[in-house]
């Protein structure tokens, strides 16, 4: 549940921050081709070691081309984020020592404003704090070797805190939207989470009560025409038809209120409540399953078991119970000592397609139930 | 004078039933000796007998491997055994049992099973023909459909007279497709003395012919 919750929040952020995105790479890829470049051509001889600063502009392309990729493939930096931003900065970090200590605040310096892009684009979509703490640490390391190479004068210094805030109050403002329109995303995918966990609510409420329903209604075609003759009197608990068609009668309402009904194998759960139900009238019932089955749809359970469940309720003594699976038929099979005047021996179809066999010699009545799917 | 078997099972109560039932069988079965271990089978008097009843559930677990040194010692072994499951029964078969009881089958199927099996005659089970009907693995021998739906039957019922009346057959024929199948169980797998003797008896009787292995 956690792990959708936030995936569907990642996959919405993605999207509504993509268009924000494709912009960020847009204003990189100007600053980087159009300022930084042509500063740093006309500039070489700031450096001490100049393939140094081309070489750390070439990072900062590769970068901006991952990033155009990602944003292409609706993905973020995810876990490369810190160890890409540290790069960043040991890259930046060795830029600056590259050049001449006079330059350092000076234009032949592209890292000192352009780092701060590429963090922009590495934080986006995750917390503001990292930004912050990226951009900061790369003014630190600046100011620092500003400080270490003696260059603390006033000019110097107000010219660093010029540039400074130009630059990062953009990539700021630029982060900050960012953030705002991930917050936008979290609350919109927990609203959409929302509604749809009230719409499964629905739907679940809705089926309990439809089951319900047809669980009353099974209940007054099955028990409700039995207790109305037994109290009007026109039919007697002591006719042993009354008796057996009572006990069908309970069975089935003790598969209908019964746990059960889910069950991973519906016809083995139901049949056992049968069988337990026989076994208390005194029937010893030999139960064996053999193969494996298919599961048959509801309906045909149920027609399953009230072909055989009048003979294993009819048993007086004995029975023997088996449930087959073979080939691709299920098969419920009773043999009992029920009264052979009630079967008519031959074999049938019923409406849903299953088949009934019913055999009777030797004092035994045997009635086989055989359902297949329709290939 | 009667046949003999060694009975090897833990329960004191199945081995005093098992010689109730050989006592009152006709002609009388003459039990040589009985013990929890499988030694009981393969020393002394216990070696003499003409089938070992074997309960495959010794110690636990069961005792698959003492089966098969048995087996290779060319014993008919009748497994008798509260497992139920069709893979134990199956695998019995494989490592060479002459035949596979469930507990449950025992005062019905025991003692015909004994006298079928001295014989070296094919004796199915209902349970065990359930297993058989229902098997689909593909190591095992292609039944034909009716021969399929006459061990279904006999696995459902119990009684070949049911079988017979269902489908219109006399009780013998019904007998041949189960034993044909059982037949067909024994050509395949591991080879064993014991396999070999009920194919070669099966051959003798007519029951099938060398085209139908």
């Amino acid at each position: 549940m956690r792990d959708s919750q936030d995936l569907s929040t990642q996959d919405l952020s993605t999207q509504l921050l993509r268009g924000m995105r494709i912009a960020q790479t847009v204003i990189v890829l100007v600053i980087l081709v159009g300022l930084n470049v042509p500063n740093l051509l006309a500039n070489l001889g700031g450096y001490r070691v100049p393939w140094a600063g081309i070489a750390s502009l070439g990072v900062f392309f590769v970068l901006a081309g991952i990033d155009a990729v990602l944003v292409a493939r609706h993905r973020l930096w995810g876990r490369a984020r810190w160890p890409v931003a540290v790069f960043l900065l040991v890259v930046t970090l060795g830029a600056s020592l590259a050049l001449h200590p006079a330059e350092l605040s000076g234009p032949a310096h592209v890292t000192l404003g352009s780092a701060g892009w590429i963090a922009v684009l590495l934080f986006t979509g995750a917390s503001l704090r990292g930004l912050l703490a990226v951009l900061g640490a790369h003014l630190l390391i600046v100011l620092g070797l500003l400080l270490a190479t003696g260059r603390s004068d006033q000019v110097t210094l107000v010219a660093f805190a010029t540039t400074a805030v130009a630059v990062t109050s953009f990539q700021l403002a630029v982060g900050l939207a960012g953030s705002a329109l991930r917050a936008v995303a979290v609350q919109a995918a927990a609203a959409a989470e929302e509604s749809a966990r009230t719409v499964t609510a629905d739907a679940v409420a809705a089926a309990v009560h439809t089951d319900r329903e047809a669980r009353y209604a099974e209940l007054r075609a099955v028990a409700l025409p039995l207790l109305r003759g037994i109290g009007d009197g026109t039919r007697s608990p002591a006719d042993p038809e009354v008796q057996r068609a009572a006990a069908l009668g309970a069975a089935r309402l003790r598969r209908m209120f019964a746990e059960e009904r889910d069950a991973a194998d519906p016809l083995a759960a139901e049949l056992a409540t049968l069988i337990d139900i026989a076994e208390r009238r005194g029937v010893e019932v030999h139960y064996s399953e053999r193969g494996s089955r298919a599961i048959p749809p509801p309906d045909v359970c149920q027609g399953l078991l009230d072909e055989v469940g009048a003979g294993l309720l009819g048993a007086e003594r004995t029975a023997r119970v088996t449930l087959s699976g073979v080939e691709r038929a299920v098969v419920l099979s009773v043999v009992s000592d029920a009264a052979e005047g009630r079967v008519v021996p031959g074999e049938r179809t019923r409406a849903d397609g299953s088949t009934v066999t019913t055999v009777v010699g030797g004092g035994r009545t045997w009635v086989e139930a055989r359902w297949a799917p329709r290939s | 004078m009667g046949p003999s078997i060694v009975i090897v099972d833990d329960h004191p109560a199945i081995v005093d039933g098992v010689r109730a039932w050989c006592a009152a069988a006709e002609p009388p079965i003459r039990v040589l000796a009985a013990g929890a271990s499988p030694g009981v089978a393969l020393a002394g008097t216990g070696a003499e007998a003409d089938v070992v009843v074997f309960d495959l559930q010794l110690d636990g677990a069961p005792a698959f491997r003492a089966l098969t040194t048995l087996a290779d010692a060319g014993r008919r072994v009748v497994v008798y055994s509260q497992h139920a499951d069709s893979d134990t029964a199956l695998r019995c078969l494989e490592l060479g049992a002459a035949t596979y009881l469930t507990k449950a089958e025992g005062p019905e199927h025991l003692i015909p099973a004994v006298q079928a099996v001295v014989d070296d005659l094919p004796y199915t089970p209902p349970v065990l023909g359930g297993a058989m009907a229902a098997d689909r693995h593909p190591d095992r021998p292609v039944l034909s459909e009716r021969e399929r739906e006459v061990l279904l039957a006999w696995f459902e019922s119990d009684s070949k007279q049911l079988v017979a009346q269902r489908f219109h057959l006399s009780a013998k024929t019904v007998d041949t497709y189960i034993n044909r199948v059982r037949i067909k169980y024994a050509d395949v797998g591991r080879p064993a003395t014991t396999k070999a003797a009920l194919v070669a008896r099966a051959l003798q009787d007519g029951l099938i012919d060398l085209a139908g292995l």
